[in-house]
């Protein structure tokens, strides 16, 4: 393994081949970057295999009403095919459809949908829907979903997702972040109870290598927010981290943002 | 360019990144053998998705789906 932005993305691969990450081995020693072109590429050569079929399940919005589509859809539409073929929906008329649909069968369809093949789509749910939803998936552990989605959602459907989720599922979902340019956006958005909770599960239940991806993402402000945390934390938080550090869960740069010594 | 090399671009129909590209042939192989696999898992789930879609339309609907879906 060459490091947690690679291991990361091949967690990101797995839930796109819809495998356990231990099946892609042979992966073991390929850099982030090229595993993360790969996976936009088989991503779309599973999409291009069936696209006419998810065409014609799109087609559908056109010919019946949206309240009976909206129906239809729930009622005898598996998620992948539904997720599918959203991806092909006029955005106005798939937003339409949206408010017409459970919680949980958004989440299932969201469970499914790569989301930065509709952001259009996606930009059109309200985004007190978004934080709904996002509650339920990160119920479910749908860590690579949420960080799909949080690429793509508005700054209000983000921040009504953020509010939702705990210290510990936030260092799940910052591990497999899609992009890591908002990590920033992300961080503002915690509250002083959330980044407690985040650096916790660090040292209690040893998310060293999760809490290692955040920070390596994170601008001075936010690290250092982040850092004026750290101090108030009990000793045995100080020494866990310098245990990471020392065998190597912890990288250098990261200790030294948490720290305040970069 | 090998044998396994040219198989797994053509599945992907786009050039190998360097670090696929770098792989062992036995490794590049497995890698597209998952490929195919997952391929094949989303034709089938599909065509049953479908099937099972006609089956829940509510009759009045059933001969306008129908010839969207099925044509």
């Amino acid at each position: 393994m060459n490091g947690t932005h690679a291991a990361a993305e091949l967690q990101k691969l797995a839930h796109c081949l819809a495998v356990e990450p231990a099946e892609l081995g042979m992966l073991a020693d390929v850099a982030s970057g090229d595993l993360r072109a790969l996976r936009k590429q088989i991503d779309n050569a599973l999409f291009e295999a069936d696209k006419h079929l998810f065409a014609r399940i799109a087609s559908l919005s056109k010919v019946v009403p949206v309240a009976v589509a909206a129906k239809m859809t729930e009622f005898a539409l598996p998620p992948l095919l539904a997720a599918r073929s959203a991806e092909l929906i006029e955005p106005a008329k798939a937003g339409e459809m949206v408010k017409r649909l459970s919680v949980d069968y958004l989440a299932d369809v969201s469970a499914r949908l790569d989301a930065s093949r509709a952001p259009e789509v996606i930009a059109k749910i309200p985004p007190e829907t978004v934080g709904t939803v996002a509650r339920v998936l990160a119920r479910r552990q749908e860590w690579v979903v949420i960080g799909g989605f949080v690429a793509v959602v508005t700054p209000d459907a983000l921040r009504a997702s953020v509010a939702q989720f705990t210290g510990e599922q936030l260092l799940h979902i910052g591990f497999v972040l899609e992009d890591s340019s908002r990590m920033d956006e992300v961080t503002d958005l915690l509250t002083e109870a959330q980044v407690q909770e985040m650096l916790a599960a660090a040292y209690d239940r040893g998310m060293w290598a999760e809490l290692d991806e955040v920070l390596s993402y994170l601008g001075p402000p936010q690290a250092k927010r982040i850092a004026a945390l750290f101090a108030r934390t009990p000793d045995a938080a100080r020494a866990a981290a310098d245990a990471a550090l020392a065998d190597g869960r912890f990288g250098a740069a990261s200790y030294a943002k948490l720290t305040g010594s970069g | 360019m090998t044998e396994s090399d040219r198989r797994l671009r053509d599945l992907l129909g786009a050039e190998l990144p360097e670090g696929i590209s770098a792989l062992s042939d036995a490794d590049r192989d497995a890698l597209t053998a998952v490929i195919l696999d997952a391929r094949a898992r989303q034709a089938r789930g599909l065509q049953e998705a479908l099937s099972a879609a006609l089956k829940h339309v509510p009759l009045p609907l059933r001969g306008i789906v129908r010839k969207v879906l099925i044509g």
